[in-house]
């Protein structure tokens, strides 16, 4: 399961910054100064699923934990949205 | 030939009885000089039955001449085929298992899917009350239960959410959509990506936010 704590480092690796929501913190990725994506997190318990987080970033869960956990850089999911059109 | 000591009918035997040059791993089997027939098998797979067998067609050989044996060696032929003919239909046999084996393999992991599968249903959204916004595109969202959570989602305008209920779930989506429209439309189009700016538009064309008092 995704929790906020993915999404946070997710957000330090891409270098996010944030934006605050009504009950929702957002991380939004710029590239040259464009926003590229934007993806929010429950301010609740940390253990609480984020299981949206995969659509938001446009990738698959496995590459999700992967920019979580490592494997998948910065350039590499930049990459994956260049495929995908979105950058 | 009566009388005489006859050779046990070993394998060793048998290899130095057989035309060699034709033996290669096979065992070709000689009849008699006149009504010789040849038939190969496999030397791994030999048989000491058939050994024992074949011993006693060689006694008989010697015992009552080589005429008498002709119908001996015709019986032993077939029973050498049957041994082996058995031997290939039970590792057809086995084929077949190990192959339905796998299948019903097969069957119980995509029984176990199945299982797993996700819970999902729509749930129409036409109001994002109290937010000041007004629907002007009903649309539908999709909410699907998850790893200990449920993900709603509007794929077509972007939009996705988590909780730990089906309502939770829902309430979050609204109020991300809510969110969404507001900061998108806090940004000029220049800054927006291709991703962003096509949800802004769709957004705007389904949903009007209401001007207080």
């Amino acid at each position: 399961m995704l929790t906020q704590d993915d999404a946070e480092a997710i957000a330090d690796k891409l270098g996010c910054t944030s934006d605050e929501g009504r009950s929702h913190k957002y991380y939004e990725l710029f590239v040259d100064d464009k926003l590229i994506t934007r993806f929010g997190v429950r301010r609740a318990s940390r253990e609480k699923g984020h299981g949206h987080l995969p659509r938001e970033l446009h990738i698959t869960q496995k590459q999700c934990r992967d920019l979580s956990k490592c494997p998948l850089s910065k350039d590499g999911y930049l990459q994956i949205l260049r495929e995908k059109d979105l950058l | 030939m009566k009388g005489s000591q006859p050779a046990p009918a070993t394998l060793e035997w048998l290899r130095r009885e057989v035309h060699e040059s034709q033996a290669g791993g096979y065992l070709p089997f000689r009849g008699t000089p006149s009504a010789q027939f040849y038939q190969t098998f496999d030397l791994e797979a030999w048989d000491p039955n058939v050994v024992v067998v074949v011993d006693g067609v060689y006694n008989r050989m010697r015992e009552e001449g080589a005429a008498a044996v002709v119908r001996q060696v015709t019986s032993v032929e077939e029973q050498l085929r049957a041994v082996f003919g058995y031997t290939k239909r039970l590792d057809e046999l086995c084929e077949r298992v190990a192959g339905l084996e796998s299948k019903v393999e097969q069957v119980l992991k995509r029984l176990g899917e199945l299982g797993a599968l996700r819970r999902s249903f729509l749930v129409p959204i036409e109001t994002l009350e109290p937010e000041p916004y007004e629907i002007t595109r009903p649309f539908t969202a999709v909410v699907i239960e998850g790893e200990g959570e449920f993900e709603a989602s509007i794929f077509d305008l972007g939009i996705f959410a988590s909780g730990e209920t089906e309502g939770e779930a829902i309430a979050n989506l609204k109020e991300t959509l809510a969110d969404t429209v507001d900061r998108l439309n806090g940004l000029p189009d220049a800054r927006l990506g291709k991703g962003p700016l096509r949800q802004k538009n769709l957004l705007n064309k389904c949903i009007r936010k209401v001007e207080e008092g």
